[in-house]
């Protein structure tokens, strides 16, 4: 055989393995087998599994998402069900405001207070955990709400990050199965 | 004296490992695509849709061009811009791409047909002057 046609069907093989490979790492990121996502956004750049800042008229992004209204919130798209949520959340607030963020859970909103803030910089860091039973889960998305009960239009906070880690079992510790039709069953309920 | 037979073997590798990638990405986008749509979020929530169909059309129309030598390259590009379906999946791909925010799953499907359509047409009216 021709050495070209040996290179030929290497490069071939290499394109058909390079395939099979990515496809396996969609299906092991859509399944979540490590048991864990990592969501992040700065809610400047569009990115496919967090929404931008809603509604509009009570952000103004050019100000580095400055907000003048509440309630305001972003949607998160889960690619299967998961058993516990933890955000935390990077904002800039002169004006100590209590700040109350949490997940639809249908005609309510399972907020929590943010408490233990750290300070870095002109920064605040807040953190939450959430547990992810019974929460309103549309087309497999998830709105997340943030109030603010005593705000002043004219004192604004600004939004700089928004990071959130969803858990759930490992693959190995769940089982093949067990695993699969929960993503099935979540699939067909949501889509 | 400089080896064109050499040349010529470049050439048809490279041309071998364009049109490979291109067949190679087509088939793992329609898969993937077929799958987006029943479950939303599978391939774009890794990756971006705009590069993939970038990347897809580039490779197509490399393909294309540096196919068939037969006929000249200026000839094949007259007859891609004679293809009204052509322009037509064009920037009806490009609206799908830049201007919907939210894709969902007929989106994708219209993309993946807009690609199909596509492609088809440059085959055809490259083939149809070619025969």
């Amino acid at each position: 055989m021709k050495i070209e046609k040996i290179l030929l069907i290497i490069i071939k093989i290499i394109f058909i393995l390079t395939a099979v490979v990515l496809f396996i790492f969609l299906l092991s990121q859509d399944l979540v087998w490590s048991g864990k996502i990592e969501i992040k956004t700065d809610f400047f750049k569009f990115s496919p599994r967090i929404s931008i800042l809603k509604p509009q008229p009570r952000i103004i992004l050019e100000e580095g998402n400055k907000v003048i209204g509440e309630p305001i919130w972003f949607d998160v798209s889960l690619p299967r069900d998961f058993q516990k949520a933890s955000l935390e959340i990077t904002y800039q607030d002169d004006n100590n405001y209590l700040i109350k963020i949490g997940p639809n859970t249908g005609a309510d909103w399972d907020y929590k207070e943010l408490t233990d803030i750290i300070t870095d910089g002109n920064n605040k860091i807040g953190k939450l955990d959430f547990d992810m039973t019974g929460k309103n889960i549309n087309n497999g998305k998830l709105r997340f709400s943030l109030t603010i009960p005593n705000f002043d239009i004219n004192k604004p906070i600004y939004i700089k990050k928004v990071k959130m880690i969803f858990e759930r079992p490992e693959l190995l510790s769940e089982g093949l199965w067990l695993n699969l039709v929960n993503y099935f069953n979540y699939a067909r309920s949501q889509f | 004296m400089p080896d064109l037979n050499f040349k010529d073997k470049i050439y048809k590798i490279f041309l071998a490992i364009i049109r490979d990638a291109f067949y190679c990405l087509f088939v793992f986008l329609l898969i993937t695509g077929m799958i987006e749509a029943f479950k939303p979020g599978f391939l774009l929530n890794c990756f971006n849709l705009s590069w993939l169909l970038g990347l897809l059309l580039t490779l197509g129309a490399i393909t294309v061009l540096f196919s068939y030598p037969e006929i000249r390259v200026s000839r094949k590009i007259k007859l891609l811009c004679h293809s009204a379906v052509f322009l037509t999946s064009v920037i009806m791909g490009i609206i799908i791409i830049y201007f919907l925010r939210e894709i969902g799953p007929w989106n994708i499907l219209a993309g993946i047909c807009s690609v199909f359509i596509c492609y088809f047409f440059i085959i055809l009216s490259i083939k149809e002057k070619y025969d």
